[in-house]
């Protein structure tokens, strides 16, 4: 009896059952490849706005993808649901903490910026670190921002796969931006994306269009 | 326990809500109870049951006031949504309580 009414296992099978589609996962991985593209602008400027405008670009094809594929490919597979009050609230917490992370990252980009421009002007502002180590420290920053903003993500759809896509943002950010080199980004977004890709094609096998109601 | 005792056990199976008790409809109220509302299809995707036999035992669930079923359209497609009135949570779990109660009364 309490085996197959264990209510709050058949509420998270529910819940869970969202992210069968591997649609994040190709979001996710999609977008680190096509960010990437903004750490691939050479040092010399050279077609700067070439690469921007493809990155955005990509950005909006990988959102586009994300949310036509949830309502077009999703949605009619699996159904709609509307989950308890628990789950709403965990979602307005989720609103909450990702608003503040949001606030945080502009923060630190803002200090930056002003790091860079007092360093340019030569203007003393008490941070005076090895180049080595300011990349170290900027990158660092950046995997953390990545890492634990999908990690947090991850932790309230109960999204298992996401820790395994955190660690590999936090990688690609960290490395890139260390080794001044797109390759791990590349690398990153390409080991979120392919079995994103391969969990989409299972999805749909096992997931045929239903009967049309009437 | 006494032979009386384990007669009021038996007795009390008599008084155990049908409309729920059958397995599928326990399925789909169980699922529902942990719910706000879903529709037809998610409802299909989440008990493995065919589109007729979810649509005989919605009906049924319907019958005694423990389902609310609204129809409506999705875009072009046609959606139903499937949602629990207060009088199907309510005799849900009194369900529930009667079925642990009794099943803790067994004997060893």
């Amino acid at each position: 009896m309490s085996q197959n009414l264990d209510l709050k296992a058949i509420e998270r099978k529910a819940f869970r059952s969202f992210h069968q589609d591997g649609l994040w996962d190709i979001y996710m991985g999609g977008l680190l490849l096509v960010l990437s593209l903004f750490f691939a602008i050479p040092e010399s400027g050279e077609g700067e706005l070439t690469y921007m405008g493809l990155a955005l670009l990509g950005v909006a094809i990988v959102f586009a993808f994300f949310q036509l594929g949830k309502k077009y490919i999703t949605a009619p597979r699996m159904g709609q649901v509307k989950f308890g009050p628990e789950r709403q609230k965990r979602k307005t917490t989720l609103a909450w903490i990702m608003g503040v992370f949001v606030l945080v990252t502009l923060g630190i980009n803002l200090f930056s910026l002003y790091v860079w421009n007092a360093t340019a002007s030569s203007q003393p502002i008490g941070l005076n670190l090895a180049p080595s180590l300011e990349r170290a420290a900027v990158a660092s920053i950046a995997a953390l921002i990545a890492g634990i903003s999908t990690v947090v993500t991850s932790y309230f759809k109960e999204f298992t796969r996401g820790y395994y896509i955190a660690l590999l943002m936090a990688f690609g950010f960290f490395f890139t931006l260390w080794l001044d080199s797109t390759i791990p980004m590349i690398v990153a977004g390409a080991l979120i994306l392919l079995p994103g890709l391969a969990v989409f094609a299972i999805f749909l096998r096992q997931h045929p269009l239903p009967p049309r109601e009437g | 326990m006494t032979a009386p005792e384990m007669s009021d056990s038996l007795s009390a199976l008599t008084d155990i809500d049908r409309l729920i008790h059958e397995p599928a409809r326990l399925q789909i109220v169980a699922l529902l109870y942990v719910l706000e509302s879903a529709d037809f299809v998610f409802v299909t995707q989440q008990t493995g049951m065919t589109w007729g036999n979810l649509s005989a035992h919605i009906t049924k669930l319907e019958d005694g006031g423990y389902l609310k079923v609204e129809k409506g359209y999705k875009g072009k497609r046609p959606q139903t949504m499937l949602s629990l009135t207060a009088k199907g949570r309510k005799a849900f779990n009194a369900y529930r309580q009667s079925m642990q109660q009794m099943l803790d009364d067994l004997p060893e």
